[in-house]
């Protein structure tokens, strides 16, 4: 190749690198957003214009703030703006007013512009009315931001400084192309096969996500953690720290693993294995895997030595409320993977050996009965769901069950205790898992984790039952303790559960005066120790200070061996 | 994920644009950066394998009264690596379990790639005290070939005489960066869309007890794992030859149809060549090899063999799984196989003979599996039907499954040997946008196994 193409070649790549570093040395000002905030509950506050990811204000209490600013680096080509409010630790309304941009030059005062997901949006006072349904919402301003002039500042210095380079190293480059000994060669099939492998070997890379959670994954993306740290010290373990941060982060992730998923489930003809587990898709059942020791557990055997140490924790948990005039109620819940066995096709033939050995054991040993309602939910699945077919929990139908053997043994002790029935509730038909946490409950939500998007699993209906007097009812939750309170109650209740516990609450809280619920399954570093612990003595100090007259424990039946650890 | 998309662009972008001056240098320092990216401190290890075996080959070359002995001490401190960080903890269990003794185990992790890396340090002291090669003076060279990466964690045992000339001078040409990319790519997916594939299979039946699967899913079990061994450990094979050819190396083939064998000392001839040609050029040669007495080459062949299970892993299995093919290779020698392999044969006695080989690797290759003697025992038994069974379950494989069952099959036979070196155009391109979908497939695959969701509330 000449001297005189080369140049061209070596120019015309230049000036593309030149316009792809645009950002560099056009630097546009920051676009600064501010606005007023109400609410009566906390969680993270974003603003993102575009892709611009920004400052969140994480844990925000949102009752002991009213004001909060941004300031968006690099802020051109205005197109959206949008407000991410996320983990919200209630469902209250979130107030904003005064949404200016630009320290006040510019207002986004026209509400119809406005969309929100994830809630409902009310426009009132000049104010913008959130209702989230969920923990997280997305207020969207759907006009594009013309209005605003982009405020860009040129660097001449960076300009030139990455021309020159781009200009030496882009002529080097052709050259050594040029020069390539046996290119000249080849076939063009060849280059250009090269030519691509060598781009696809980039696009992971080509850009890192900024996000902090992955929301179908349901946790947080690795952080970066860099070889030397703020202490100077050497991190041995960046190798794999960084394989943790990228294998978060890599290009299109989010959208290569949804699409593999979906293919796998397309060809497969029945049995499919998705993420944390498998599913039939001739029945639509979703399965756990078994590495998911939580729910396998409880198919466990039980060692004797097992057995006699849950039996005496047992027993010092009912001496310790016994003396305290505290009545003690246990109630394990049978796993889906038990109860809807026959659907599993490959594993059909398991047996909750260890809780109903447990059960057995306790009954005879303590002369104390621990509600263990399979028998019950058995029969009852004949005629209605007990498990919601693509999630691992109980159903309302089921968990409305279990309410009525509990309070049936609770008014044993407390024989003025109200228990409600079925007129009291409101029934209605839902496609969506009532599932996990508070924060997400009440409406129902499909589940996505397995990333499967075929309206077939869709299809199924699950009876809802809502609480007709909603208005005795007060929720204050503070995420994993709650108190839900009833001024139509008596009696004062202690829960400690898993995940289990949260759909019950909602049907004892029409018994009780007052529930302090405490989810101890949580992966977060919660009060009261390590994660997914149920380490009792850590509840006893509130126990004391709560005074209840009953306390009661929910597990599910892959927890059981949480029994072990309750004096630990 | 990070190595493919991150580590090795920079390398290749790196190496491919530098002057050829800078490609020792490029590559030793990547090959210690990869290397230390999964287990830094165990970089002292293989630091000291360089040192030792550099003194050592230096020490040879120059006291060549003493070369014996200096040799005799370089393969006990070689070996003595090997034995501590693989076989201390199996010995002492077994010291234990016969002396009825209590010594404790000890906390004892691998370091990744050492029975490689180690077996490559021998072959350049050995080759070097037979004077096959001159002693390599500039230290940074011998760690190159003790650390290069392509092959460091999984092979092919690259012989020292066999690079040495290449360490020096190689060259990089458009058609070996083609031809190494293209290899790279075919070994790539038969790791993630076959091999995998086929695990997923044989780990969901090895896990269960044999008593409780059914004759025939015994055997798919054992089928599938055959297939994933050969995919896995020839599709790393193939990635590290396509890598070393983009560096502009020329590895030697590590695998050549080995499932196509009608016996098993051919099978050792096409099945993990620079292994078995290692154990051939420094063992069996060594040892007299056959120009011996026909009973001592007996001997060596089943020494040999002893070794190379061990050499597999620290268990019983990789121990009976050597003698077992011993025992073939034993045999085969007495019977004069090579004799009885020249002359032409029916149809019907090849296939016999096919079906012998695959009898005896598929066997091989289930006691390799199992956790424990008993364990293979039971699982043989079974796929004998000479196991009593309990309510067995079968394994029904999917359309997905069996598709990828036949497509090993299929490619675990010379189909497309000569595929990338035809000169056809049409073919040429149908060839390459296969392989680019090969790649894109699994590079989902590989994104895929970074989908890690939670069941609970994680943030």
């Amino acid at each position: 190749m000449k001297v005189r193409k080369r140049t061209i070649l070596a120019i015309l790549a230049t000036i593309f690198i030149v316009c792809a570093t645009n950002s560099l040395w056009l630097i546009s000002s920051p676009l600064v957003v501010d606005f007023d905030i109400s609410a009566k509950s906390s969680g993270n506050a974003e603003v993102r214009l575009s892709h611009n990811v920004n400052k969140i204000y994480n844990n925000q209490d949102f009752s002991r703030i009213n004001h909060l600013s941004y300031s968006i680096e690099k802020a051109k080509f205005h197109k959206k703006i949008k407000f991410y409010f996320s983990d919200l630790n209630n469902i209250f309304p979130i107030t904003l007013r005064n949404i200016t941009l630009r320290n006040g030059k510019a207002k986004l005062n026209n509400w119809k512009n406005f969309k929100l997901e994830g809630g409902k949006l009310e426009f009132k006072d000049n104010s913008l009315i959130i209702k989230p349904d969920y923990n997280f919402v997305v207020l969207t301003y759907n006009e594009p931001l013309n209005f605003i002039r982009t405020d860009f500042k040129f660097d001449f210095y960076i300009f030139v400084i990455i021309a020159v380079l781009s200009f030496l190293c882009m002529y080097k480059l052709t050259c050594y192309i040029a020069d390539f000994k046996t290119i000249k060669n080849q076939s063009r099939i060849e280059i250009i096969f090269l030519a691509i492998f060598f781009v696809m070997l980039f696009i992971p890379m080509s850009k890192i996500s900024q996000d902090d959670i992955s929301r179908n994954e349901n946790r947080r993306l690795a952080v970066w953690k860099p070889l030397i740290t703020q202490n100077g010290q050497i991190n041995y373990n960046f190798g794999k720290d960084f394989n943790d941060f990228f294998n978060d982060r890599f290009n299109f992730r989010e959208k290569i693993i949804p699409m593999s998923v979906q293919v796998k489930y397309l060809l497969a003809n029945d049995y499919v294995e998705i993420p944390l587990g498998y599913m039939y898709k001739s029945n639509g059942w979703l399965f756990y895997n078994q590495n998911q020791s939580d729910i396998h557990n409880s198919f466990k055997p039980l060692t004797d030595d097992e057995l006699e140490k849950y039996t005496q924790n047992i027993q010092r948990l009912k001496n310790y409320c016994e003396k305290r005039n505290i009545k003690l109620y246990i109630v394990i819940a049978p796993t889906k993977e038990y109860l809807y066995r026959e659907y599993d096709k490959k594993n059909s033939s398991k047996v909750e050996e260890k809780t109903k050995k447990l059960v057995e054991y306790v009954k005879n040993k303590l002369n104390y009965e621990i509600i263990y309602p399979v028998d019950e939910l058995s029969h009852l699945k004949l005629k209605e769901y007990v498990c919601f077919k693509t999630d691992h929990h109980l159903t309302d139908s089921a968990n409305f069950l279990i309410y009525s053997v509990l309070m049936s043994k609770i008014k044993k002790d407390f024989k003025d205790i109200k228990i409600s029935n079925l007129e009291q509730f409101r029934i209605s038909y839902n496609n969506l898992v009532r599932w996990d946490g508070d924060r997400q409950f009440r409406n129902g939500c499909n589940y996505e984790r397995g990333l499967l998007k075929d309206n077939k699993l869709l299809k199924t209906l699950y009876k809802y039952y809502d609480y007709m007097s909603l208005n005795d009812i007060n929720i204050d939750c503070d995420f994993p303790h709650c108190v839900h309170k009833n001024k139509n109650g008596k009696y004062k209740l202690f829960l400690i559960g898993n995940s289990y516990c949260e759909n019950l609450t909602y049907f004892l809280n029409t018994s009780f005066s007052e529930i302090d619920k405490y989810r101890f399954n949580t992966s977060q570093p919660y009060f009261p120790r390590r994660k997914a612990s149920l380490d009792i003595q850590g509840y006893l100090p509130l126990i004391e200070k709560q005074k209840p007259d009953a306390l009661l424990l929910i597990l599910s039946s892959g927890y059981v061996d949480r029994l072990n650890e309750l004096y630990d | 994920m990070s190595f493919i998309f991150v580590f090795l662009p920079i390398v290749l972008l790196f190496y491919l644009v530098t002057k050829k001056e800078l490609h020792n240098p490029i590559l030793l320092v990547a090959s210690i950066l990869f290397y230390a990216w999964g287990e830094p401190k165990y970089l002292v290890i293989m630091i000291l394998t360089i040192l030792i075996n550099y003194f050592a080959a230096i020490a040879i070359d120059k006291y060549k009264n003493y070369k014996k002995y200096i040799l005799g001490l370089t393969i006990i401190a070689n070996l003595g690596f090997l034995i501590y960080f693989k076989y201390f903890n199996f010995l002492i269990e077994n010291i234990n379990g016969i002396f009825h003794s209590n010594i404790h185990a000890l906390n004892i992790i691998m370091p990744i790639g050492i029975s490689f890396y180690i077996f490559q340090a021998l072959s350049y002291v050995i080759d070097v005290y037979r004077g096959e090669c001159k002693v390599q003076k500039d230290i940074y060279k011998l760690a190159l070939y003790i650390c290069l990466f392509p092959q460091l964690i999984a092979g092919p045992i690259v012989k020292y005489h066999d690079v040495a000339e290449q360490i020096d001078s190689r060259e990089v040409s458009f058609e070996k960066v083609d031809l190494g990319v293209k290899r790279f790519i075919i070994g790539l997916s038969k790791k993630m869309l076959i091999a995998n594939a086929m695990g997923a299979i044989a780990d969901e039946i090895f896990a269960q007890n044999p008593h409780y699967v059914t004759h025939l899913t015994a055997w798919l079990g054992a089928v599938t794992y055959s297939f994933q061994l050969y995919f896995d450990f020839s599709g790393y094979s193939d990635m590290a030859i396509g890598l070393g050819l983009i560096f502009g190396f020329k590895f030697m083939e590590n695998f050549n149809y080995p499932y196509i064998s009608k016996s098993i000392t051919e099978f050792w001839r096409r099945w993990h060549i620079s292994l078995s040609t290692w154990f051939k050029q420094y063992v069996y040669i060594s040892l007299g090899g056959n120009r011996c007495s026909k009973l001592k080459t007996l001997r060596n062949l089943g020494i040999v063999f002893l070794l190379t299970g061990i050499w597999h892993g620290a268990n019983w299995t990789f121990l009976v799984w050597g003698i077992w093919h011993g025992f073939f290779i034993i045999l085969e020698k007495i019977f004069n196989i090579k004799e009885f392999e020249k002359r032409e044969h029916s149809m019907w006695v090849n296939v016999s003979r096919h079906i012998y080989c695959i009898f005896a690797f598929v066997v091989g290759w289930v006691i390799f599996r199992a956790d424990n003697i008993k364990y293979a025992w039971d699982y043989l038994m079974n796929m004998f039907g000479l196991l009593t069974l309990r309510e067995p379950q079968s394994f029904v494989p999917d359309y997905l499954q069996i598709t990828i069952l036949l497509v090993a099959l299929i490619c675990s036979i010379p189909t497309f040997k000569n595929i990338l070196n035809c000169k056809n155009k049409k073919v040429q391109t149908i060839v390459n946008i296969w392989l680019l979908i090969l790649f894109f497939a699994s590079t989902v695959a590989i994104a895929s196994s970074t989908y890690n969701p939670f069941i609970y509330f994680r943030f």
